[in-house]
């Protein structure tokens, strides 16, 4: 069954490491894929999920964090978010719309990390 | 302050930065990122040889980005940072050059981006932003 995205849902998107700077922020390269601008961006949707089962779906859940975004902030850049089950991630939804360097910007800068219980 | 000459600014670090990051394997980003493409790798290397020599003795070590990362296609990002403003610049498998030029701060900020400049015009928006 489709979930309805809220404003107030978050997303997880995985960051790896080599995206994040040090002070923690997240770089613009984080939302571009394909050597542009990603017009279709993977995430998951956190209330279907645990930020520990979708790091553990990382390639190197060593070397990437959990980035957390508030799906009404990509609303409010001009991005639609559906979800997008597949069959081993219930939880996977798409930021889909035109996207540039700008919006990849705004959209690292409005993504947090999360920090993981040890 | 003595002004910084040729010699004195060393791209080894930087150099050994993006040599690091060469190393990736496919898929680093867990959304099928590719490895850094080795034309990218050197197309950066001398865009840095470049600034260095368009820059170093006007500017000394602030010609140095103040960050690398790889792009998911195999492509490489510089970033300057400056009082006057972040450039973003990204260098192509195909040795094409884009860029976003942010100036200003919170509501006020500018964005300047630009896809599929020259090498010329790169230097020259480096030059912008650390020589105002």
């Amino acid at each position: 069954m489709l979930e309805e995205i809220a404003d107030n849902d978050i997303l997880y998107r995985r960051i790896p490491n080599v995206h994040i700077y040090e002070d923690g922020t997240v770089k613009s390269v984080a939302f571009q894929v394909r050597g542009k601008p990603d017009n279709s961006i993977s995430v998951e949707l956190a209330r279907l999920t645990t930020p520990q089962e979708f790091l553990a779906g990382a390639r190197n859940p060593d070397t990437t964090k959990v980035g957390v975004l508030v799906a009404g902030y990509a609303r409010s850049l001009g991005f639609l978010i559906r979800h997008d089950p597949l069959q081993d991630n219930p939880a996977h939804c798409l930021i889909e719309g035109e996207n540039n360097k700008v919006k990849c910007k705004l959209l690292a800068e409005a993504t947090t990390i999360l920090t993981l219980p040890e | 302050m003595s002004q910084a000459t040729l010699t004195d600014v060393s791209l080894d670090p930087i150099l050994e930065r993006l040599t690091q990051l060469t190393k990736l394997e496919s898929d680093w980003d867990s959304y099928g990122a590719l490895p850094v493409s080795p034309v990218a790798f050197v197309k950066a290397c001398q865009l840095l040889i470049d600034v260095k020599y368009a820059l170093s003795a006007l500017v000394g070590d602030r010609l140095l980005p103040s960050d690398v990362a790889p792009i998911a296609d195999g492509s490489l990002q510089l970033e300057w940072r400056s009082p006057h403003g972040n450039l973003e610049v990204e260098i192509k498998p195909d040795m094409s050059f884009s860029y976003l030029l942010i100036k200003g701060e919170g509501n006020e900020r500018k964005f300047e981006e630009k896809n599929e400049v020259s090498l010329s015009e790169v230097l020259n928006v480096v030059s912008q932003l650390l020589i105002p």
